[in-house]
């Protein structure tokens, strides 16, 4: 915030300033709003949401969407700790595997770096498909219905992986660990000690990504789990919105199998948008100051 | 390899040969009195001693929703467990896949070569053509040793239908095989208004009862149109055609509306917007919808016209009619429906029997032990049971032979800890248990329902879209556009009628009917041989 004497000096005029400020405040309201519409919808009444729609203010109050979601409160439990598991898990090996990577391809003395800059190229522009990647994990590394399954596919992105190789080039002078191996320092102390505190933006943007894409799978569970203890969060919850939708659209079948599964209503599926949201809001202020400083070193450079 | 190959022949050879003298041996003794001596067990696989069978671990896959995280789950898994052990030495691990992800999981699971040795299938899960692509294993002879006495007691026509190119692929569950669409009104309104039901036999018939509910009952819509319309649909060309038109593209299970449909009379393909009736019932619709009878977001509105019925917001609904399935609707709607009958008898057809079966997989280990437990299935009162419904004294209570009554204090299946909603998907439904609430006589209405069935003139036909699959893709991109339209019957029909099938036709719609009409053709000549 400038001071009121900064302001005064080169400031924005007034007129331009609540431009400014209404702008920001209408872009806030418009992130903020349908979360708390969401919550609203979620602790309306049933009945009351298919008489008077979406409301800001329910008409009638209710708490049923969260005693239904918490009745099976084992199972929802147990997705949140997998979830929270894996993401904690996941994000560590992910920020380690993918530092490892980029570190070596980002030196000019490393002599296979055209080599192993070009294999991790290739997996980004192309895969094999969906067929090759489930035999992978099933036939070949057999880590299929373990917890395995949810971290092995997430935990390098070769995106991230170019990501840090620019970093480190970018941000880490040569001079610097030409300076330190001649004070002596391996090749492991020199990524511990020195490029690696130096690199804390670049491993806390990656580690950021890495919870949202861990926090947000539910393809992997899909795929690959069908013993229902390994379920992540985002899967029983989405699998709890589509079974009913599919047999809906898709199955005119017996009335039998419709009876069997449960209808979510509206307040119940706001409920469980608010649930999965969960601890992971409050992941990116965490993260940002290490954004801040990354521009920092930036600046700072230039 | 090779060697190891022909030495494993050689000893299956033998041992199916053991087996098989066993099983003919008691099929054909006689047969009622070797099944009344075991009990509930069945002949053959009492002549297969457990003992000498090595423990085998088969995995099955069928489709389960929110039932599987049942809390008893495993516990029912281990009691199945412990008793084929007894019986056939195998161990059953179940996998129920979510409904939603079943699509998507089971195409990867048979391409990958995992093991699974039962998978549930079915005509609306691709049954067909899975079997042409050899994903399943063919059963004929597996039948003949190890399911001798379930082919004794079943209809013929199960094991006829579902045959792709000649073989058997997949055994049918026995229980109601015929279908037809029924409407059921809620019966305060009917009472009220003093409707004349049961002598429906038309759309139009139920032109004065829609001008009684808009004037009087605010709060419905006389005709409620949402949804993918696919019920209604059904139901409708039913109704006014009684089983005269069959779809062959876009039916029950895609959600879709016809586009070919074979007319039983001249046992032609026809395109079905060239057919009087559709014609005539677009026409109807918007007049309807003219009229006020129709709710006006109905080209928009994604509630189907079940859920929209579950709200309040109409009266009737299309369903699809099996004995006593008034009363299993009123029971999910919470209100009381009465049928009103609209047409004539139930029809055998493909989908039909093929709503529900159970394969072996390309990769079983075991497939003789496979045919085992699907035999055990449609014998085995105790263990289907057991799969259906759990632990007896502790997910569900007995009343009496064949009745049970849910445990004391619980409302419902999935309180007493164990409610997979399985009990339409294996073996003999008939060998199922019934509720206390249940139509005691369930099972015998049902057995009837199917004597009075119908053949369809197209029972065992399967069209396969594959030679035609860009025509097919093209022509249902059309359709999406146009249904929703002339459905809602917010569209003029006679104009968009029109640009429909121009746009259908410049879409080769033709040699689609052509492919089918030629399959059919090939059909009949290999049948008649």
């Amino acid at each position: 915030m400038p001071t009121s004497k900064a302001a005064a000096m080169n400031g924005l005029s007034k007129p331009a300033h609540v431009a400014l400020n209404t702008a920001f405040i209408i872009i806030g309201l418009i992130c903020v709003l349908p979360v708390v519409l969401v919550l609203a919808v979620s602790l309306s009444d049933e009945q009351s949401i298919y008489s008077h729609g979406y409301q800001f203010i329910p008409t009638k109050f209710s708490l049923a969407a969260y005693r239904y979601l918490f009745h099976d409160f084992s199972v929802v439990a147990r997705a949140y700790g997998v979830t929270i598991m894996v993401t904690v898990v996941g994000t560590i090996l992910n920020v380690i595997l993918t530092s490892l990577y980029a570190y070596p391809i980002s030196r000019q003395d490393f002599p296979f770096k055209k080599a192993f800059t070009m294999f991790i190229l290739i997996t980004m522009l192309f895969n094999g498909g969906l067929v090759s990647f489930y035999l992978v994990y099933v036939s070949v590394l057999h880590v299929n219905n373990t917890v395995w399954a949810l971290i092995l596919p997430l935990v390098t992105n070769p995106f991230w992986v170019i990501v840090g190789r620019t970093f480190f080039k970018e941000n880490i002078p040569g001079e610097v660990l030409e300076s330190a191996a001649i004070d002596g320092a391996g090749e492991l102390r020199i990524f511990l000690q020195l490029v690696l505190p130096l690199s804390l933006p670049v491993l806390a943007t990656m580690a950021l990504f890495s919870i949202f894409s861990y926090w947000n799978d539910w393809f992997n569970s899909l795929l690959f789990i069908t013993d229902r203890k390994w379920f992540s969060l985002q899967y029983v919850m989405m699998k709890a919105l589509l079974d009913f939708q599919f047999i809906q659209e898709n199955l005119k079948l017996s009335s039998n199998v419709k009876q069997q599964v449960k209808i979510p209503s509206e307040s119940i599926r706001m409920a469980m948008a608010m649930v999965g949201m969960g601890p992971i809001i409050l992941a990116y202020p965490f993260f940002q100051r290490y954004f801040v400083s990354g521009l920092t070193v930036g600046a700072v450079k230039g | 390899m090779k060697k190891w190959f022909g030495w494993s022949l050689a000893a299956v050879m033998i041992s199916a040969m053991v087996l098989g003298g066993c099983s003919s041996k008691g099929d054909g003794g006689d047969n009622s009195g070797s099944t009344g001596n075991i009990g509930n067990s069945g002949g053959a696989e009492a002549a297969v001693d457990a003992s000498k069978l090595k423990p085998v671990k088969l995995r099955m896959f069928y489709p389960c929703g929110s039932g599987c995280t049942s809390p008893d789950f495993k516990q029912v898994q281990n009691e199945v467990n412990n008793y084929l052990k007894d019986k056939i030495n195998a161990k059953l691990e179940l996998n129920g896949i979510d409904w939603s992800a079943w699509f998507q999981k089971m195409p990867l699971l048979m391409q990958s070569g995992e093991q699974a040795d039962l998978i549930f299938t079915a005509g609306w899960s691709n049954y067909n053509s899975d079997a042409a692509k050899g994903a399943f294993k063919p059963l004929d002879e597996l039948i003949d040793q190890y399911g001798s006495d379930m082919k004794a007691q079943m209809n013929p026509l199960y094991l006829e239908v579902p045959r792709v190119k000649g073989k058997l692929y997949a055994v049918p569950v026995e229980k109601e095989i015929a279908g037809v669409g029924m409407m059921a009104m809620q019966q305060d309104i009917v009472d009220k208004y003093k409707f004349d039901y049961k002598n429906l036999k038309s759309m139009e018939d139920m032109e004065p009862m829609l001008e009684t509910i808009k004037k009087n009952e605010p709060g419905l819509v006389p005709f409620y149109v949402g949804g993918d319309n696919g019920s209604f649909f059904t139901t409708k060309e039913q109704l006014a055609n009684n089983h005269r038109y069959t779809n062959i593209i876009g039916g029950p299970g895609a959600g879709k509306f016809p586009v070919i449909m074979f007319d039983s009379k001249d046992k032609k393909m026809v395109n079905y917007l060239e057919t009087p009736e559709y014609t005539s019932m677009f026409k109807l619709l918007n007049k309807w919808y003219k009229l006020g009878y129709i709710n006006r977001d109905s080209a928009t509105q994604k509630d189907a016209l079940d859920e929209a019925a579950r709200q309040g917001k109409t009266w009737f609904v299309f369903t699809s009619s099996k004995p006593d399935s008034e009363s299993d609707l009123s029971a999910s709607m919470g209100r009381k429906y009465v049928r009103a009958e609209v047409n004539g008898p139930p029809v055998i057809d493909t989908d039909s029997v093929e709503a529900a079966m159970m394969a072996i997989g390309r990769n079983c280990k075991d497939p003789e032990r496979a045919m085992m437990v699907i035999n055990l299935l449609h014998k085995d009162k105790h263990l289907l049971n057991l799969l259906n419904f759990g632990i007896e004294g502790k997910n569900y209570e007995k009343v009496s032979d064949g009745v049970i009554k849910l445990p004391a204090g619980k409302k419902n299946m999935e309180e007493a800890g164990y409610d997979p909603g399985t009990d339409w998907m294996f073996g003999n439904q008939f060998n199922n248990f019934i509720f206390d609430t249940n139509n005691p006589k369930k099972w015998e209405l049902y057995k009837k329902y199917n004597e009075t069935a119908v053949e369809s003139p197209l029972l065992g036909f399967y069209f396969d879209s594959t030679p035609v699959k860009t025509e097919v893709a093209a022509v249902s991109s059309v359709m999406d556009e146009f249904n929703k339209l002339l459905l809602s019957g917010s569209m003029e029909p006679e104009s968009q009628i029109k640009k429909y099938n121009d746009k259908l036709k410049a879409n080769k719609l033709d040699k689609i009917i052509a492919e089918a009409q030629k399959q059919y053709d090939e059909w009949v000549a290999s049948k008649n041989k």
